[in-house]
């Protein structure tokens, strides 16, 4: 029977048909694109790596002299965590010396910014991404515990947290620009005139800063509901065996949570930085878009395609897919050794 | 255990310590939320006087005003946004329920050639895709869809298919085989089987990709922004960034209204399906 044998292709048509010409074809259109000098009106001239070359030594992009010496702070500072590691006798080196790395590279970069050093977009995502996990995770596992503890109100407690990811990345940017930063009738010049604290008008003043307030303000509720379910897999009398042992509740997250959610927790972490790639919303409206100076991955990206430069856009795509991917890589590998 | 510590502090004094910590985060995720709240009863005059006081006669009228076509800010009102809102995400999810659950049964209890790789390549699309927002212009300036409707719901759609499949095929794979043979022995069709037996048991999960496909659209930004052109179309995160530099200097309150009313469809949503939603779209996150 021919038609028996057709039927479930039939089935799966229509979803394969807009799958492939609206999802696959342009992801693939990308590659291509990133090869030529293209405008609005179509390509213009094969430039073949042309465009990536250009990225390379694009300051809008990256400054390799900034990750130079971030990565430098970041050798040291894997060398460190590993030292204190030996000195506690602990054997956990290749964990402290990734940890030390993250921070250092954290270090550099920040203070390469701060003391006036050019930052390019790559260089942001990263910052955004690195310290979102060294902030919206350790908070958001220790709500998570305290959340677990039959603690009366959990359940209200964990419905406000997840709020922020209800609402639309446009209101919630609009919500801070005005409530919180704006230099007229935001929150923060009020608070702070209180205290004597100067006027300042954050957006312009401290843009990265203020842009990483707010995010890690809405993507906390996210980790706690995600830490929380899977908390539920840890059986109860792990718990309870802790409260035998007269563990307290930062050993209990560290000796008990931590191993048990090393998975999610990994997981997680690239989230924090694999997200950062996608973020674009936020940034775009708090920094005033186009015409902001203040550029993560993507919205340079965006911005080179209004300015008419299609097949640089497309090769700022390309190369912000190879780097993640080249996270999910490293993740893979974290997971299988370490899990 | 080593170097075992009993704890030092009284069960009280942590729980307090506990409570202060959750109600002082609970707070910083809801003040900002409260003072666009606020805000949104007051007139000009009251907001740049002093924006973190109570309002003194709530100016409920923002709300109508936010949604006016008919005020100065016309052609960028949040009543029109709305509208086009609606349109967008009623059609995708109306697509995304006809065709996922139709493929992801095929995936998950037909036999035929090609299977496995056909799942996988659906599953694919959940660790690529992003920032192919250039070439998917380039394709609806092909298609000539720009500055359509079309130009988002069909990208939307296709975005929806990994994770909406994904679901409905861990939850077909569950049912059954009895329920097959029944269907057979009754003589039904394939898609009779699907439609009237199959599709009724996988309602529940259904309704998940459904409810989480309504979050993801309605606040979708980037894609709007690069494809609708005419303000009468624009969808809501789009139209507000227009309606706040129109309406926030002669009309703040109006502002906070119609950001707080962008928002309300979704926290209404949220209040009645709230552990549903948190498991969907924790789930999604991890998965992509």
């Amino acid at each position: 029977m021919p038609e028996k044998k057709l039927t479930p292709y039939l089935f799966l048509l229509p979803a394969l048909a807009f799958f492939i010409i609206f999802f696959i074809y342009p992801n693939i259109d990308v590659f291509h694109i990133s090869l030529y000098r293209w405008t609005e009106m179509g390509p213009e001239a094969f430039v073949g790596f042309g465009n990536f070359g250009r990225l390379f030594v694009d300051p809008a992009f990256w400054s390799w002299q900034l990750w130079f010496t971030s990565i430098l702070w970041g050798v040291a500072g894997s060398l460190l965590g590993m030292a204190v590691l030996l000195i506690k006798g602990k054997r956990e080196l290749i964990k402290g010396g990734t940890v030390g790395f993250l921070i250092g590279l954290m270090v550099g970069l920040f203070i390469g910014g701060l003391i006036g050093r050019p930052m390019g977009a790559l260089e942001r995502t990263f910052i955004i991404g690195i310290q979102s996990i060294f902030i919206q995770i350790p908070i958001a596992l220790v709500i998570a515990v305290l959340l677990h503890g039959k603690i009366k109100g959990a359940r209200t407690f964990s419905i406000i947290a997840f709020l922020p990811m209800m609402i639309s990345l446009a209101a919630l940017a609009l919500t801070w620009q005005y409530m919180i930063y704006d230099l007229n009738v935001g929150a923060l010049n009020r608070v702070l005139g209180f205290v004597g604290v100067a006027q300042t008008n954050w957006l312009m003043d401290a843009p990265l800063l203020s842009v990483i307030l707010t995010t890690n303000w809405i993507y906390i509720g996210l980790y706690v509901v995600i830490f929380t379910s899977a908390m539920k897999s840890i059986p109860s009398s792990v718990f309870d065996s802790a409260k035998v042992d007269g563990l307290s509740g930062f050993q209990t997250i560290r000796r008990v949570v931590v191993p048990h959610l090393k998975k999610v927790i990994v997981l997680a972490s690239i989230m924090c930085i694999s997200g950062t790639f996608k973020a674009f919303d936020l940034l775009w409206i708090l920094t005033g878009g186009p015409g902001s100076e203040v550029h993560i991955t993507s919205t340079l990206l965006v911005t080179e395609m209004l300015r008419d430069h299609w097949g640089y856009a497309c090769t700022i795509g390309v190369a912000c897919f190879f780097i993640c991917l080249f996270i999910v890589i490293i993740q893979l590998r974290a997971m299988r050794i370490k899990v | 255990m080593r170097n075992k510590k009993p704890s030092t502090l009284s069960r009280r004094t942590k729980r307090t310590i506990s409570y202060i910590f959750l109600i002082s985060f609970s707070l910083a995720i809801l003040i900002p939320l409260g003072l666009l709240f606020m805000n949104s009863l007051k007139t000009s005059t009251e907001v740049y006087d002093d924006p973190l006081a109570l309002p003194q006669d709530p100016q409920w009228s923002n709300y109508p005003e936010a949604l006016n076509p008919e005020a100065d800010w016309g052609e960028f009102s949040i009543g029109t946004g709305f509208k086009n809102s609606v349109i967008v995400v009623s059609t995708t999810v109306t697509i995304v329920a006809l065709i996922a659950p139709m493929a992801a049964y095929s995936l998950a209890r037909l036999e035929f050639r090609g299977r496995k790789f056909i799942f996988y390549f659906f599953m694919a699309g959940m660790f690529v895709g992003g920032p192919a927002i250039v070439a998917m212009l380039h394709l609806m300036m092909t298609l000539g869809l720009v500055n359509t409707h079309w130009a988002l719901i069909f990208p939307y759609v296709a975005g929806a298919m990994p994770f909406s499949i994904l679901l409905m095929w861990t939850y077909f794979g569950a049912i059954p085989r009895a329920l097959d043979d029944s269907a057979k022995v009754d003589g039904l069709s394939p898609f009779q089987t699907y439609w009237k037996v199959m599709l009724p048991q996988a309602f529940p999960a259904l309704f998940t990709i459904v409810i989480l496909q309504i979050i993801w659209i309605w606040s979708e930004f980037l894609l709007a922004l690069i494809m609708l052109q005419d303000p009468g179309l624009f969808t809501l995160p789009l139209m507000l960034t227009r309606f706040s530099a129109t309406t926030v200097e002669m009309h703040f309150g109006v502002f906070a209204a119609g950001v707080f009313l962008s928002a309300l469809p979704l926290i209404i949503m949220y209040l009645i399906f709230s552990e549903r939603i948190k498991r969907g779209m924790s789930m999604e996150f991890v998965k992509g």
